[in-house]
């Protein structure tokens, strides 16, 4: 059994007994293993926060728990309810358990932001119109929109949208609020002020709070625990600190952003077994680096630098990529000479196949310094920073210099080194403090500004 | 994305099956009627009203078209006079029905799936669901009904529109009389042909909003699917429509026959 993550002592009080737990949930949407053994459980009272790369399957997660999919296997129950097998009336009634903030808060457009917040009240409660009235301006007033109440979704920033799409998933008091990127697309002064608002539910009405983000900040702020999603499953489910102090390379490079972590993102390096510190189920695996050999001996990476015999910089990257045998979607990036001249590291923008390449580690990986600019025959090329931008190193020298000169692609020659300055929760954090929400005006009609000193590729 | 879901007849037969369940699911949520009145009643405004001005236009020109058309052949009969009898019984049973529902596929249809389209891409029919509110309720019920309450009505209007039309010019170009041409008018026209035309009215609403709300309801994709169920939209609910006027036709001739035992 693998170790049970410890709970936070601020939260132990409140948490309670397991009121949502995945088991071994498989799901496969367009011939993609999306869930692949998915396993984890919420317990009451607290909050817990899935974090986890782009397009990997966290909303999928959640429109699971609400019956708005079906897993291919597993169980999934919700206060001891098997919700994989109900019918689609048992699916409704079990859905009023739950409030679900929507990425877009997802408010309906022809009605007021009253009217949204109303809706379900009007729907599943019998309340006369005057004490739906006054739970709405509770609502309101809780997220800060109640001057704001008759205003159309059109009109209304998407800080606004969101804490109108909350205050309707809590105008029912559901006991169990699911967050799909709450501060998602949000600036950093609303996304603190819904952090606070997840975190004041939980405290003030005691909910249980599911939440996907990408944001670490705001993770480490609200989550009583945090499970890192890869590949279809946990990979660990542990307290912030847990997460923050993680060893494990795939936790690592998220939530420093890939400063660190060595391993490239999508990787399918790979295939190992073993358990790291705070997993709490004993199908998690944790899977280190190690670049998976195919049964042709060849190599498998993803958007990484590999280790090559030394490259002629004056080949073309068409020469380059069939004689060191790259094939599927590689995108040569650049060349960068080695200390001991022997090796020359050729990157690749995306899936590759590499026939005989030496293997990728951390340890390989953590020697090139992704934001250094590299230069080589006075050309500069792009490093890892710039997934889009390809070097063409066929091009002439002057087309190169051009586009250097443009901007795009020279990088800050002495970055400073941050020691994991994403992971610290800011001083302004560490205090629950009563919403304090400024009123966020209207959003206004964007004039671009096409003043002299832009860019001349802006205009 | 499964291999069979490209294989056309499947997906036909599919696309087909949901929306005739859909149809039904909705038709079964009119006793919802009482807490959707106020959207039928935005509905009915939108497809109605706001149609009303575009409608009566477009089948006033017809019906003008149209009696140009006929009075320059009875002309050369010397028959002009019965061009009132051509133009109500055409206008009654065909041009009124058919064009007031190309006019409302043209100007709603489109924007009804592209307003539901938009709906479902950006989570607002999943916000529904987790609501506990039944899209189908709260979305296509009352569009479905709005629309097949007002196609109708639009159509007697916008038909008689049509007919007044075709007797202004008539007058004007024709030479006929206005008490001609009403006298004429109403002896081509029997209260089957009113009915008749009223049930093909209801049948393209139908369709139409049907074919709307199940390409809306079917979205996926973002912008470029919230387009596509628009376009499609219109292209198959004009065929549909067609190809029911058809068929309802055919069956206006048996019961014609039935009744008058011609």
């Amino acid at each position: 059994m693998a170790q049970t993550s410890e709970i936070p002592a601020r939260t132990k009080a409140a948490v309670g007994a397991p009121v949502v737990e995945f088991t071994d949930v498989h799901t496969k949407l367009g011939g993609r293993q999306i869930l692949d053994g998915l396993t984890f459980d919420v317990r009451k009272g607290e909050t817990f926060v899935i974090i986890g790369y782009s397009g990997t399957g966290k909303s999928v997660t959640l429109r699971h728990l609400v019956g708005l999919m079906q897993p291919d296997a597993g169980s999934i129950r919700v206060e001891n309810e098997e919700i994989t097998t109900m019918s689609g009336r048992e699916l409704a009634d079990m859905r009023r358990k739950f409030g679900v903030l929507f990425q877009s808060g997802a408010l309906i457009a022809w009605l007021t932001v009253f009217e949204n917040v109303e809706l379900p009240l009007l729907e599943h409660s019998r309340h006369s119109r005057k004490r739906r009235a006054e739970i709405i301006e509770e609502k309101l007033k809780l997220v800060n929109l109640w001057p704001d109440k008759d205003k159309y979704p059109a009109e209304i920033s998407g800080g606004m949208k969101k804490r109108a799409g909350l205050a309707r998933a809590i105008a029912l008091d559901a006991q169990i609020v699911l967050y799909d990127e709450p501060s998602s697309g949000l600036d950093p002064v609303i996304a603190n002020e819904v952090d606070k608002l997840i975190n004041s539910l939980r405290d003030k009405l005691g909910v249980t709070s599911i939440v996907v983000t990408h944001d670490m900040e705001s993770a480490y702020f609200i989550a009583d625990r945090i499970g890192m999603f890869y590949k279809g499953r946990m990979i660990q489910i542990g307290t912030p600190d847990e997460i923050r102090n993680s060893t494990i390379p795939e936790v690592r490079h998220f939530i420093t952003g890939g400063k660190e972590g060595a391993l490239s993102m999508r990787s399918h390096a790979a295939i190992g077994t073993g358990r790291a510190p705070g997993m709490e189920h004993p199908s998690m695996r944790v899977e280190p680096p190690a670049a998976p050999q195919t049964s042709s001996g060849d190599t498998t990476i993803m958007q990484g630098f590999v280790l090559l015999d030394e490259i002629p910089p004056e080949r073309s990257r068409a020469e380059q990529t069939t004689a060191h045998g790259i094939s599927g979607d590689a995108k040569v990036r650049g060349t960068q000479p080695v200390e001991d001249g022997e090796k020359t590291r050729l990157g690749v923008a995306s899936d590759a196949t590499v026939r005989g390449a030496q293997p990728v580690n951390a340890r390989d990986l953590e020697e090139v310094t992704p934001n250094a600019p590299t230069t080589l025959s006075g050309r500069q090329v792009v490093t890892e920073e710039d997934d889009d931008e390809i070097v063409d190193l066929s091009k002439t020298e002057e087309d190169t210099q051009s586009r250097t000169a443009s901007g795009r692609y020279v990088m800050d020659e002495e970055e400073p080194e941050q020691e994991d300055s994403s992971i610290a929760v800011p001083a302004d954090k560490t205090a629950i403090e009563p919403l304090a929400l400024e009123p966020e005006p209207a959003p206004k009609p964007v004039v671009q500004d096409l003043s002299p000193e832009q860019p001349e590729e802006l205009k | 994305m499964n291999a069979s879901e490209n294989i056309w007849p499947l997906s036909f037969l599919r696309t087909a099956g949901y929306t005739l369940v859909m149809l039904l699911n909705a038709l079964g949520h009119v006793t919802d009627l009482y807490k959707r009145s106020r959207a039928v009643f935005t509905q009915m405004y939108v497809i109605g009203v706001e149609s009303l001005p575009i409608a009566c236009f477009f089948l006033m020109l017809v019906g003008m078209v149209f009696a140009l058309q006929t009075g320059i052949e009875l002309s050369r009969f010397n028959q002009t006079s019965l061009v009132g009898i051509i133009i109500a019984a055409g206008m009654v049973r065909e041009l009124g029905p058919w064009m007031t529902a190309f006019v409302l596929v043209a100007r709603v249809g489109g924007s009804m799936a592209a307003e539901i389209g938009t709906m479902k891409v950006s989570e607002e029919i999943d916000a529904l669901d987790v609501m506990s509110i039944n899209p189908v309720s709260f979305v296509v019920m009352p569009r479905l009904l709005g629309y097949a309450i007002m196609g109708p009505i639009l159509t007697v209007i916008a038909t008689c529109v049509g007919i007044a039309g075709g007797a202004i010019v008539a007058r004007v170009q024709l030479g006929v009389q206005f008490s001609d041409f009403i006298r004429n008018a109403r002896n081509g026209v029997e209260p089957l042909d009113i009915y008749w035309g009223a049930l093909k009215s209801l049948v393209f609403s139908l369709t139409a909003a049907t074919v709307a709300c199940s390409y809306g309801m079917r979205t996926s994709g973002g912008a470029v699917g919230v387009g596509a169920a628009s376009r499609n939209t219109v292209v198959v609910s004009l065929t549909l429509i067609v190809f029911f006027n058809y068929l309802l036709t055919s069956f206006y001739r048996i019961v014609k026959t039935l009744i008058t035992g011609a």
